[in-house]
């Protein structure tokens, strides 16, 4: 068991540091270029997610939660913005509560595209909380 | 990012350098809005070879060109994508509203025969 705990200001500049250090930490299960770049959107898209949406704009603050176990790693990106109303709808591919700000309605979709499980936990008013969970199968070449 | 306008082509031609995600994104969208107005170009080619990371916020940034090139009449060109930029365009579906091609002159020329098609 391993685990890491990252926790910064919600300001863009930043979403480059969380998968940046997110991808770093799966690095110990020997991952494929593949997967590397996989876990990077997934935890860009979650934690942009938090950034625009849950502050929309306003300061705040995003944690993420990382554990590996086995072969199986575990993210936690949660915020204590304005949470889901909604979150079926939420994760439905294409919709957007932002239709007018170029946002294409992509995000879930590519999470959950792109790791084995995700979870999405919210209460109006308090946050939002995303767990995502990526098995790295090492093939023995 | 670095612009070139080929007025032959009323095109811009953009390379975009590093990683394409919501931070980048809003000062590729404003200063590719600018430069439209400013020469009247109507087409923008993407140089997506030296783009090392994108997500869903650069598939917006896309959309939203194509949004204001193809009310001008004008075409999206992306060239030189990564394996994983290219696999982004396709699970969002956009690849079919624009030319995507190795070189800018190959997608200059996908963007000539449409043109002459349409006439
Ligand atoms: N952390 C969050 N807090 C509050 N609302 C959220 C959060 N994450 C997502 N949402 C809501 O769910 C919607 C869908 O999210 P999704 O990431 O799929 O699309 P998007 O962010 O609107 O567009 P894209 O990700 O393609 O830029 C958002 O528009 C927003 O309304
Ligand atoms: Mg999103």
């Amino acid at each position: 068991m391993n685990r890491m705990e990252l926790k910064f200001s919600a300001k863009s500049v930043n979403e480059r540091l969380a998968r940046t250090v997110c991808a770093a930490f799966l690095l110990e299960l020997d991952p494929t270029v593949d997967e590397m770049s996989e876990v990077k959107t997934a935890i860009s898209e979650a934690v942009t997610n938090s950034i625009i949406h849950a502050y929309n704009g306003e300061s705040g603050v995003v944690e993420i939660k990382a554990e590996i176990e086995g072969d199986t790693v575990t993210y936690t990106v949660r915020d204590f913005g304005c949470g889901i109303d909604d979150i079926a709808k939420a994760r439905e591919p294409l919709y957007t509560g932002k239709p007018d700000s170029e946002r294409s309605g992509m995000g879930f979709a590519i999470m959950e595209a792109f790791m084995d499980k995700l979870e999405v936990e919210s209460v109006k008013g308090e946050g939002t909380a995303v767990r995502m969970i990526k098995r790295i199968t090492r093939d023995e070449q | 990012m670095e612009m070139t306008l080929l007025s032959k082509h009323r095109l811009i031609a953009v390379r975009v350098y590093g990683e394409l995600d919501h931070h980048a994104a809003g000062d590729i969208r404003s200063a590719l809005e600018r430069e439209i107005k400013r020469t009247g170009a109507i087409n923008i080619a993407f140089d997506f070879g030296s783009v090392t990371f994108m997500d869903s916020s650069g598939i917006g940034m896309i959309i939203g060109r194509y949004k204001t090139v193809s009310a001008l009449g004008g075409e999206i060109i992306i060239y030189g994508a990564s394996e994983q930029v290219s696999r982004l365009i396709e699970m969002a579906g956009i690849s079919h509203l624009l030319i995507l091609s190795d070189t800018l002159q190959q997608g200059i020329d996908a963007m000539s025969r449409r043109k002459r098609v349409n006439i």
